[in-house]
């Protein structure tokens, strides 16, 4: 459950939102009763002033005292308590509880000496006692009044409880529109990962599709369509490679085996048996090579990361495969020159490349008839070291220049003698010399000749 | 029975053909699409077998330009090329069958006998003319019951005789049939298997099957004057 990213919003949503809430609301709760208290304190006050004008006044007409007994008396009738102290002494009060409360709490010890007016909290009674000095006549006087604070503690908790209900339900209401909020926003997440879910590799080249292009999920999705076509390219291409090799494992495979039921079929004399085990070997060893070829190709591509790197002289690299290319030559009568500058230092897998000059080399002596030359150059300068393998052999025609390093790919053409080769010669020249940050190119004439460039940084 | 290989493989070719005729077959062998086309033009086969991938023009487009041509022998081919979009694709394109490489020899001819059988309409594996009977599977034939040993070329002409019983069959169309590539017509190869033949299949025999008639050519049939209307 919680893993889900919507669930984990609304969460984090109602957790941020929850945390404003309770702030704001205890603000409110606080703020506001702080300010109902004040006003409360006010009323009183403004009664106590009230009384005190009347006190006052009564007693310009006849004695204070005889006033405020009077007063007091008809609040009592208005069912408010009241008492009035003269210099701290009690001269007129309309019930005990005032003097009571004013002796209990010792709010006289309260009024400091600028003599405002003090509030005090009778806890006992719940109610709220002011004490208002005042001055007649140079004598100091006071007057003491109480109000229940039950009306004001009702309100207070009204607002309480309004908050506390109140909270909960805004926030369940919010809870329940974060969910909703979430869920919009991710639902094209949920669309996207459904039709890529569907996507395997049999169906490539589906796409997903993309509502609006420019916003942060339309490229998320451009990302994601982007990786499948390139996904779909080097499935195509190891599809394409599969069926060749296949193809081409299946020739040798098809002839070893029809070879073998064809001859054991009736008996034969040993010459013919001999001849046909010869097709069987010869078949066996080119199944050998089209097998270690894929192998070398399928690690030269596995990366760089798989690539053993060592330093090597390239000119005695060169020179050594001259050197074992020279009795293939002799036998075919070709003139085989070697040129190498001294000490050309390379940093690189020596397996490769020297399968790389062995292949060129090969093809050069493979692809020129009896009587023909092949010349090997390697100049090295600071920077680049340059291999040019040129030969005066029949040549590639125009249009299968551009093809010869293909997988598989071979000149169709009636002259050219099978020599058992795989296919994948040039192929592992060129992935050996990028494998390496260097290129391969090939120049080629009919019936002249061909010059295979290779360029390797040093 | 003559047969078309169309295959581009020498030693693959090379193989099938050996096989194929050490089965009294005639093999002609063409190594790319063109020859294949022209040698069916020129030649009557019995049956071709085609590789996919020849050298310029490929086996489906030779298939489909031969049936264009109202070749009607059976097409049988034969590749690497296993993909059931080929097979289809193959199949579609007039072929009677279709048998990937590498394949099991015996298979191969099994497939052929059953091709012919259908392009001759019969449906037994034995022929039988009078109370001589030929068995393809084994290459035996049987006369009253008796066992008779044949060469491959024997068999090869006994088949091509029990093919067409009653009819009179000319040194051009024997020689076409059984022997492949360039016969010399003044040879007399034909009539010395056609002795060896008749040796082992009438002699001691009241009823003569295999008759000779002179400047025209050889006959299998009970009574030889029967043919003649």
């Amino acid at each position: 459950m919680l893993k889900s990213i919507r669930v984990r919003l609304t969460l984090w949503y109602l957790f941020v939102f929850g945390a404003l809430l309770i702030v704001f609301s205890t603000y409110i709760y606080s703020s506001v009763s702080r300010d109902m208290r004040r006003r409360f304190d006010a009323s009183i006050l403004r009664n106590a002033q009230a009384m005190a004008s009347y006190v006052t006044e009564f007693a310009e007409r006849q004695n204070l005292e005889a006033g405020a007994k009077e007063t007091v008396q008809e609040l009592r009738e208005g069912r408010e308590s009241a008492a009035i102290y003269r210099e701290g002494q009690l001269i007129a009060s309309n019930g005990d509880d005032v003097t009571a409360a004013v002796a209990s709490t010792r709010i006289q010890d309260a009024v400091g000496p600028d003599r405002k007016p003090a509030y005090i909290t009778d806890p006992r009674a719940n109610r709220r006692l002011v004490y208002m000095p005042f001055e007649f006549e140079n004598v100091k006087y006071a007057i003491a009044m109480f109000e229940p604070l039950d009306k004001l503690e009702g309100e207070i908790a009204h607002m309480r409880n309004v908050i506390l209900v109140g909270l909960p339900a805004v926030l369940l209401l919010a809870a329940g529109g974060g969910f909703l909020l979430a869920r919009k926003s991710l639902q094209p997440m949920v669309v996207i990962s459904e039709q890529a879910e569907h996507i395997n590799a049999t169906n490539l080249n589906e796409r997903l599709e993309v509502a609006h292009p420019d916003d942060e999920l339309g490229r998320l999705a451009g990302v994601f369509n982007a990786l499948l076509s390139r996904l779909d390219t080097s499935f195509r291409v190891m599809r394409e490679f599969m069926a060749d090799a296949s193809h081409e494992l299946r020739t040798p495979l098809t002839i070893i085996h029809g070879e073998a039921q064809v001859s054991l079929a009736q008996d034969r004399a040993a010459e013919e048996y001999k001849k046909s085990l010869g097709i069987i070997r010869d078949q066996a060893k080119r199944m050998a090579r089209i097998v270690s070829d894929m192998l070398a190709l399928g690690r030269a591509e596995a990366g760089d990361q798989n690539l053993r790197v060592e330093e090597l002289y390239l000119n005695d690299l060169v020179e050594e495969c001259c050197q074992a290319a020279h009795s293939l030559a002799v036998t075919s009568h070709i003139l085989l020159v070697c040129e190498t500058p001294e000490d050309v230092l390379f940093l690189g897998n020596e397996e490769l490349i020297r399968r790389m000059i062995v292949n060129l080399l090969d093809n050069a002596i493979h692809y020129t008839p009896d009587g023909g030359s092949v010349s090997v150059k390697l100049t090295g300068n600071q920077t680049s070291a340059q291999l040019v393998i040129s030969d005066t052999g029949i040549g590639i025609p125009a249009d299968c220049v551009g093809r010869v390093f293909d997988r598989f790919y071979r000149v169709n053409d009636p002259r050219i003698r099978p020599n058992g080769g795989s296919g994948l010669g040039l192929s592992i020249v060129k992935l050996a010399a990028e494998s390496h940050c260097g290129s391969v190119k090939v120049v080629s004439e009919p019936n002249r000749g061909s010059t295979f460039t290779v360029a390797l940084p040093l | 029975m003559r047969l078309l290989l169309a295959e581009d493989d020498p030693e693959i070719a090379s193989f099938i053909a050996r096989g194929l005729r050490e089965h009294s077959y005639a093999v002609d062998v063409a190594v790319d699409g063109e020859q294949a086309l022209y040698d069916a033009d020129v030649n009557t086969y019995d049956l071709v077998i085609l590789d996919v991938r020849l050298p310029l023009k490929d086996g489906f487009s030779v298939c489909r330009e031969l049936r264009k041509k109202s070749f009607h022998a059976p097409i049988l081919v034969l590749t690497a090329l296993g993909d059931v979009e080929d097979v289809i694709c193959g199949l579609n394109c007039g072929a009677d069958d279709y048998l990937t490489k590498p394949f099991d020899f015996p298979v191969l001819l099994a497939r052929l006998r059953a091709l012919l059988r259908r392009a001759q309409q019969t449906w037994r594996n034995t022929m039988q003319v009078e109370d001589l009977m030929l068995n393809p599977l084994n290459h035996t034939a049987t006369r009253g019951g008796q066992l008779i040993r044949l060469t491959a070329k024997e068999y090869a002409l006994l088949e091509l005789l029990m093919l067409h019983p009653g009819e009179i069959l000319d040194r051009e169309a024997i020689a076409q049939c059984v022997w492949e590539g360039h016969f010399d017509p003044f040879s007399n190869v034909i009539d010395v298997y056609m002795n060896r033949l008749r040796k082992k299949i009438d002699q001691g025999f009241e009823n003569q099957l295999l008759h000779t008639r002179r400047g025209e050519g050889y006959i299998l049939s009970s009574s030889p004057a029967a043919s003649r209307n």
